[in-house]
């Protein structure tokens, strides 16, 4: 198991656990940001050929409409690499103001804390 | 929310124009400030004995102390209305009376026949001072518009209040209506009754999202049989809970879906997507406990 949590120019740390990339993002999400984070998320799933991926966002306060699709993307770009993406602890306001500023939620995985996330994606992985 | 009438944002001079009193009228009832002064003791009498006979004198004046402070306030009122100063101090007096009013619930027809009585007394006392005609007939007229000015003031303050009361009731009363309860571990229920505002959908969504964060549940029934109508818009209010509750990693179910509100939502062509419905609270229960991996099960003895 590599435990090892690399260090990178979004400055969001990505660590492997049970096969899963684990990336806690602690900062705001602009775009420079979630580009930069994008790439170094999909080349590090690459590197370590993990099936899961958890986005722990329970360190953003305030996401906006953009924010949030530009990371639905990446969770969209995660599942064509072949690994299942869940988001995980997003605060209740958070969530209300992307659900009033009219957000798509369909195809989110989403779960309340990490342990769950881990739970949901040893759901979605026996699929 | 109905907290501020326009009305009662009016300046001294605003009124006084829809009123259209101008200096003449208020200098005629000025004139009267003299005369009114020598006989108030004999009104204030006069008018206590025409209350005697009605039934609001014994709900609001049995109390002497109180009786004696409604008399020294009416004396106040008439000696500050003869002296027909529109200004901020009369209006805000005014508003005073208003809201004293509603809090001890005085009706308003016992309020305005009470003021009517008093007209007729200050009528009766013009008649005694031998005016000119015209003099009379302006200075009543006067009286009239001046008097019905001071009483919108007053009604205007009442209603206010009143109208406070009741958003401050109902304010209440919506945060009552949103009672998410932890049935089972990891299992919420969200019984609603009666209408689906958009306001109301809003606490519905805060109440369980932070509910859901206190509790870590897995599923949410929403029970809508107590809801009476069901529209594209409360429909979407609902779709917007069960989205918002999917990103807390917990799963919705609205249960109680009765027919006539399935047909509704088809015939309204409203997209339910993804949301899991069930027609009553029972199959929603028991998906909630699959999801969970709980059975229930009879007990042999």
């Amino acid at each position: 198991m590599n435990n090892s949590s690399k260090k990178t120019i979004s400055n969001i740390p990505l660590q492997v656990s049970k096969g899963c990339v684990i990336a806690s993002i602690q900062v705001d999400l602009t775009e420079e940001v979630s580009k930069a984070f994008r790439v170094e998320l999909l080349e590090y799933i690459r590197e370590n050929g993990a099936t899961g991926v958890i986005l722990d966002v329970s360190g953003v306060d305030i996401m906006d409409l953009d924010d949030f699709i530009s990371l639905k993307n990446t969770l969209s770009m995660v599942e064509v690499m072949g690994a299942k993406p869940v988001l995980a602890g997003l605060k209740p306001g958070v969530v209300v103001s992307l659900i009033e500023l009219g957000a798509e939620t369909q195809d989110i995985h989403a779960a309340f804390n990490l342990d769950e996330a881990f739970l949901l994606l040893d759901e979605l992985r026996a699929e | 929310m109905y907290g501020h009438s326009h009305y009662n944002q009016r300046s001294p001079e605003e009124l006084l124009k829809l009123f259209s009193l101008d200096e003449t009228d208020l200098e005629s009832i000025r004139k009267l400030q003299a005369p009114l002064e020598e006989r108030l003791d004999e009104l204030v009498d006069n008018w206590y004995q025409w209350l005697k006979n009605l039934p609001e004198h014994e709900e609001f004046f049995t109390d002497p102390k109180l009786l004696e402070h409604v008399q020294k306030m009416q004396i106040k009122f008439w000696k500050i209305f003869f002296k027909a100063e529109v200004n901020d101090d009369f209006i805000n007096m005014r508003k005073r009376m208003g809201e004293t009013h509603a809090r001890i619930g005085l009706p308003m027809d016992s309020f305005f026949a009470g003021v009517d009585h008093w007209l007729s007394l200050f009528i009766d006392m013009m008649g005694e001072l031998k005016l000119k005609p015209e003099e009379y007939s302006q200075t009543r007229r006067a009286i009239n518009k001046f008097l019905h000015m001071d009483m919108t003031i007053i009604v205007l303050s009442y209603e206010q209040l009143i109208n406070e009361t009741i958003a401050a009731q109902s304010k209440s009363l919506m945060e009552m209506s949103t009672p998410v309860t932890q049935i089972w571990n990891g299992i919420l229920l969200l019984p609603v009754v009666g209408i689906i505002d958009s306001k109301r959908a809003q606490d519905i969504m805060n109440a369980t999202l932070a509910k859901i964060s206190e509790t870590q549940a897995r599923s949410f029934i929403l029970d809508i049989s107590g809801v009476a109508v069901v529209d594209t818009a409360v429909a979407n209010h609902l779709i917007k809970i069960t989205k918002a509750t999917r990103l807390m990693g917990c799963e919705s179910t609205i249960s109680g879906v009765s027919p006539a509100i399935a047909q509704t939502i088809v015939e309204l062509g409203i997209d339910v997507g993804t949301i899991k419905t069930t027609s009553n609270m029972k199959d929603a229960l028991a998906s909630a406990f699959n999801k969970m991996g709980l059975e229930i099960n009879e007990i042999h003895e």
